[in-house]
């Protein structure tokens, strides 16, 4: 069962101070508004998987890695390969991670990344198929979240789209219904270049890509994730709360133009291609 | 994904000659079960969804209360045979990612500052499926709510609004949900003009889903309706049974 | 219009989110939700106006003590200061043992699990309540105490003050045409003292008009009828 959220407590002094700079446009790391956190990204950090990445954006710290294997396709799309998204809070990042099974919160981001990937087709998956409804290849792509100070979503896409950017597949022979692994590998082609966008809202009064103490004081957050063509693929309201269909739309341009501008410096390092 | 299926018929009707813009039909009864302090019952095309509220009650155990309001626990559940193939009874991570997501736009609803130290129970249950379950179930859910007698800032209403060979269209069914190119899962509080529930998956572009926004406002105000309806229902002794 | 007709008229149910007026006419009561200058219900109930106050009285509600509240407790468990008791209401609450009687306890003659025994029926009235802590009842006060014969039945708790009537005429109604005295918890539990099956199943139909009719006008006049088998 999903159980309201015991959040940490954040002092009213802080949350006052977050209320009293957002009234003048100012954040409390010096931020404005629209202003996202250094980014910083290193490609293939893990040389045993296929591909990977350590993604920096502040202090919140997420390494993606993707495991590449070959695998029965499901039932329904016998010609594509499989996609699948993990997500794990590491109990080393928070006090609020805990061990156990997987937190509601790590699902919840998990299928995010995943429909983020999925939906604006990043990966061709039907370029991922060896033996029609036989054998495909399967795409695991594993999120290990080292440090949480905020913003999960975006943090989490980009990592992931950085380490599909540099995941090599090995190439295999086909003998009749027999697959055959050879010494040769092949890069992903990635087809579209996702980016996730993360408001926090405070009352009607909202900023981008929240550090923890910005998240724990909000009412709710917001994310969305928008395509290289400008439109969008994923759109999630995390947290209670509500928002005016108003300033609903409002965000959609914004996303658009930050979208743009966060794409050129978080994908600067990985090739595209189509 | 087949991309062959085509959801739009020659006379520009959807698959189960609706318009674009056109609901399925709802029905709505609060009040079907005994044992819960409130309930609801709602069909939406083929979908059929129970209802149930618990509590408040205290919150056992005690680190899970909160000093300063009640807590709210949700679960959303598909029966085995609600879908095509059999479901495992075992909770799914999209069961899991949906109870979140319906307690969350239900969080802003109850007025949990009134019941300090509490837990609120919600439950709903999908005995069949036939796309749109989480909105219909929160449909539910808020009358069950309504029903056990705990305070709400007014009604949110919920409607999947999304887009099927190109056009944007509102209660999407399960073929359209399953072979449409978006799905965008809405719940509005007309009371506080807020939009409690909000996600979207597939592709659509910024005048899209502005299109599709306002369908949304006008499905959940009509839905909206039904349940102002079948809550007043619920306490009228139109016929008296003496 | 006749008189029959006035007395099957509906008073007007709202239900969350309903505007109910505007607070440059009315003060905000019960279960009204203030956003700006308007007021919108926030439960299934009857709007009632008493001078400039406006108030929702809810249909259907659970309990929720005030102090001063005579309640109907079933004890679930004794501990080493007192017992836990069931007021029908979110919390249990707490009866010590130095609010059980008049008399002094001797705790070395009798233990507290068999002075106040587990499903035990009493009435108390609420004497304490916090935030912090279990609503606190005592049984020390004339007619409180142990209820050890009679019958228990059970009504929504918002109904209790219609159950009751204004200055307890419903209540007088039923106990003159019965024969019978009833106890009327706040927290929706009475006891009906007799066990004569017949005075008990007619008691039950009164409260489950009660339930279904607390908003209908004319209650008092079809209570009576139902109970001296008047066609009405």
């Amino acid at each position: 069962m999903s159980i309201t959220e015991q959040r940490p407590i954040v002092s009213k002094l802080e949350k006052q101070e977050i209320y009293r700079l957002l009234a003048e446009g100012k954040r409390v790391d010096g931020r404005s508004l629209l202003q996202y956190r250094n980014l910083d990204v290193q490609l293939d950090y893990i040389e045993k998987a296929e591909g990977s990445a350590l993604v920096e954006l502040g202090n919140t710290k997420i390494l993606a890695a993707v495991k590449v294997g070959v695998a029965l396709p499901f039932a329904d799309t016998p010609n594509e390969g499989i996609l699948i998204v993990n997500a794990e809070l590491v109990p080393l990042a928070s006090p609020v991670f805990e061990p156990g099974p997987p937190s509601e919160e790590s699902i919840s981001l998990a299928r995010y990344v995943d429909r983020s990937i999925r939906e604006s087709k990043a990966v061709d998956l039907s370029s991922l198929c060896i033996i029609p409804g036989r054998s495909v290849y399967s795409l695991y792509i594993d999120l290990y979240i080292l440090d949480y100070d905020g913003n999960l979503i975006d943090a989490s896409v980009i990592a992931s789209v950085n380490a599909l950017g540099t995941t090599k597949l090995p190439k295999y022979s086909v003998e009749g219904q027999n697959i055959k692994k050879l010494d040769e590998y092949f890069k992903l082609e990635l087809k579209d270049l996702p980016v996730s966008i993360t408001y926090a809202f405070f009352g009607d009064k909202y900023l981008v890509d929240p550090c923890l103490n910005e998240e724990y004081a909000s009412d709710f957050t917001i994310s969305m994730t928008v395509k290289s063509d400008d439109r969008f693929c994923a759109i999630q309201k995390n947290g209670g709360g509500m928002i005016s269909p108003r300033g609903f739309l409002e965000l959609l341009d914004k996303s658009i133009t930050l979208g743009k501008e966060l794409r050129r410096v978080a994908y600067s390092k990985i090739a595209v291609n189509g | 994904m087949n991309e062959k299926i085509s959801l739009f018929k020659e006379n520009g009707k959807r698959i189960d000659d609706r318009a674009p813009d056109e609901l399925r039909p709802i029905k709505i009864k609060v009040g079907v079960l005994s044992n819960a302090q409130g309930s609801a019952y709602i069909e939406q095309g083929k979908n059929k969804i129970l209802a149930a509220v618990y509590g408040p009650k205290e919150a056992l155990p005690k680190h899970i209360s909160l000093p300063d309001r009640c807590i709210l626990r949700c679960r959303y559940h598909m029966a085995p045979f609600s879908t095509p193939e059999r479901k495992s009874p075992a909770p799914s991570r999209r069961e899991i990612e949906l109870s979140m997501i319906i307690r969350n736009a239900l969080e802003s609803l109850v007025m949990t500052s009134l019941f300090p130290r509490t837990v609120i129970d919600i439950f709903i249950e999908v005995l069949q499926a036939d796309g749109g379950t989480r909105c219909a179930g929160l449909t539910a859910a808020v009358l069950a709510l309504a029903d056990a007698g705990i305070p709400l800032r007014g009604l949110t209403a919920a409607c999947a609004v999304g887009k099927a060979d190109g056009k944007v269209i509102v209660d999407l069914n399960d073929l359209e949900d399953k072979y449409g190119e978006a799905d965008m899962p809405i719940a509005y509080n007309p009371t506080l003009d807020g939009i409690t529930l909000l996600q979207m998956d597939g592709i659509m572009s910024k005048e899209e889903i502005e299109q599709a926004l306002s369908l949304a406002i006008t499905a959940t105000q009509k839905i909206h309706k039904i349940q102002v309806e079948a809550l007043k229902d619920r306490f009228s002794v139109t016929k008296r049974e003496v | 219009m006749s008189q029959s007709n006035e007395q099957q008229r509906q008073r007007p149910i709202v239900v969350p989110g309903e505007p109910v007026g505007e607070s440059r006419f009315y003060h905000p009561g019960m279960n009204i939700l203030k956003i700006s200058d308007r007021m919108f219900s926030t439960t299934v109930g009857i709007v009632r106006v008493e001078g400039k106050r406006l108030d929702v009285i809810s249909l259907k509600s659970f309990y929720q003590p005030k102090v001063g509240d005579l309640v109907i407790g079933i004890v679930k468990e004794p501990n080493i200061a007192g017992w836990t008791v069931d007021i029908n209401s979110p919390f249990l609450a707490f009866l010590p043992l130095s609010e059980y009687s008049e008399k002094r306890i001797r705790l070395t003659k009798d233990s507290i699990g068999r002075i106040l025994e587990t499903e035990t029926v009493i009435t108390g009235v609420i004497k304490d309540v916090s935030i912090f802590s279990s609503p606190v009842i005592t049984m020390k006060g004339k007619g409180l105490g142990v209820v050890s014969n009679g019958t228990l039945l059970n009504i929504t708790a918002s109904k209790v003050p219609r159950l009751i009537g204004k200055k307890g005429s419903m209540l007088s109604v039923i106990e003159r045409a019965t024969g019978v005295k009833l106890t009327v918890g706040q927290n929706g539990r009475i006891i009906v003292h007799t066990e004569d099956s017949n005075i008990v199943a007619k008691i039950r139909e009164v409260i489950g008009m009660v339930e279904r009719e607390s908003h209908m006008y004319g209650l008092t006049e079809r209570v009576e009828a139902l109970l001296v088998g008047r066609k009405m």
